[in-house]
């Protein structure tokens, strides 16, 4: 079987997984993080704090978050102490079938693995930085002491490559935190990740689903694989990493309590809007609001630098759309699903695009038409074509291939 | 669409029992023929 009808299967394979809430590896392209060293290698730039801490009590009851398409992030155990350990390297990220990005992350992933602790719990985190430029990490949110805050030259040395840099601290604190390279720029490659702290009892009402969705936005030009950091127009949208229709969907029991975590490190707010539901904003970046200021919206908007934690009651079975409410946003700056653009669904011969659109409209149940139908005497309406569908500029920009993201 | 865009599928007992058990047992579910017309 030749290279090119091998990757055809499989990634309709993986397209389809991802129909069905299998969260697939999308972004197999990643490489394997490499073996992470012992932390007796590792440089420690000031004392971890003492280890005779005791473990906290595991009085709660909740599920653990789902973070779809992202790992979580193991931990081991020094005594009481969790201890993590993330490696800051260049990551390959399939963003789409059709589009695999340079991005950087965490242990092979992007965005990082999602750590999860429970209020009480010591915890030890040793960042590696195998990246060519100093970096740090900021646990934002987090009350930690000031030189665990992760800033260079303000609380500590930056993290030159090839070092590394243990934090530990208590957390206290219970809610959707993050952690993020503090280092100008890193974070709009990729250098980011969901941190979360259950509390030591359950939330009430107790939710059977918990989801984490991490939204990030990335300029690429065409022809091109390495985000532009400095850029503030962007063209590709994610949710944890992929842009719809790659996306993992979000599997919940008919009649279960849900929540949705959102968490936005990027440049631009997102009024996230989930369809045919209403349900109530119960926390923030911040931790659990309390329950007499909930109240019923379907729209919430997740302003940078913020989480935005909804739950609804999941009353009605079929697949709920939730999307940014940006027009842009939810069509990757009008690259249109059903238009003869990036995803070529009306010309192409790119078996792997057709293979996607006629998976989804297979299970969408309608007919896969290959652009969206528009009425013969279209051209004789004034407004037509929108201009929304005429070449963005962006489009028309001469792809220059630099794969190291250095400057020609 | 495309974007920052997912989907909550809710589903029957029944339903999300069988996802959820092609989930634990990392299955795919068979990818769906192409039929193109063009």
């Amino acid at each position: 079987m030749s290279s090119s009808r091998r990757n055809f299967f499989q990634d309709a394979a993986a397209f389809t997984a991802g129909l069905f809430g299998l969260s697939t590896p999308l972004n197999a392209a990643t490489p394997q993080s490499s073996a992470v060293p012992n932390e007796k290698d590792s440089l420690h730039h000031h004392t971890p704090a003492a280890k005779s801490k005791s473990a906290p009590p595991h009085t709660h009851s909740h599920v653990p978050v789902v973070t779809p398409d992202v790992p979580d992030l193991p931990f081991t155990l020094d005594g009481a102490t969790k201890v993590f350990r993330l490696r800051a390297e260049p990551v390959k990220r399939k963003i789409a079938p059709f589009k695999t990005i340079d991005a950087w992350g965490y242990n092979g992933s992007c965005p990082g693995p999602t750590i999860q602790v429970t209020q009480g719990d010591r915890v030890r985190i040793v960042v590696e930085n195998a990246l060519p430029e100093s970096t740090s990490m900021h646990w934002h949110g987090l009350e930690v002491p000031i030189e665990q805050d992760g800033v260079p030259f303000i609380s500590q040395k930056p993290i030159a490559p090839g070092e590394s840099y243990t934090y530990e601290f208590t957390v206290h604190q219970e809610g959707t935190f993050f952690y993020h390279a503090h280092s100008a720029m890193q974070e709009m490659i990729g250098l980011l990740g969901l941190f979360i702290a259950h509390p030591q009892s359950s939330y009430a009402p107790h939710a059977d689903h918990d989801y984490a969705i991490v939204l990030q936005e990335w300029a690429i030009l065409p022809s091109n694989t390495v985000p532009n950091t400095a850029s503030m127009e962007f063209n590709w949208l994610t949710f944890n990493g992929l842009s719809a229709p790659a996306t993992t969907p979000l599997i919940a029991r008919l009649g279960s309590r849900v929540r949705l975590r959102f968490v936005n490190l990027g440049m631009d707010h997102h009024p996230i809007h989930l369809h045919g539901n209403q349900f109530v904003i119960t926390g923030t970046e911040g931790g659990r609001a309390p329950e007499s200021t909930w109240y019923p919206t379907n729209t919430v908007l997740v302003g940078v630098a913020q989480a935005k934690v909804v739950e609804f009651e999941a009353k009605y079975p079929g697949d709920w759309m939730i999307h940014c409410h940006l027009p842009h946003h939810m069509m990757n700056s009008m690259m249109d699903l059903l238009g003869d653009r990036q995803i070529q669904t009306a010309n192409s011969t790119d078996a792997k695009a057709l293979s996607q659109m006629q998976t989804l409209a297979s299970h969408l149940g309608v007919e896969h038409v290959h652009h969206s139908p528009i009425a013969e005497n279209a051209n004789s309406f004034p407004g037509f074509p929108q201009d929304a569908f005429m070449e963005m500029a962006m489009d028309n920009a001469e792809g220059v291939s630099k794969p190291t993201g250095a400057p020609a | 669409m495309m974007g920052m865009m997912t989907m909550v599928r809710v589903l029957p007992d029944q339903k999300y029992e069988e996802i959820q058990s092609l989930i634990r047992n990392h299955q795919a579910p068979k990818p769906e023929e192409h039929h193109h017309a063009s």
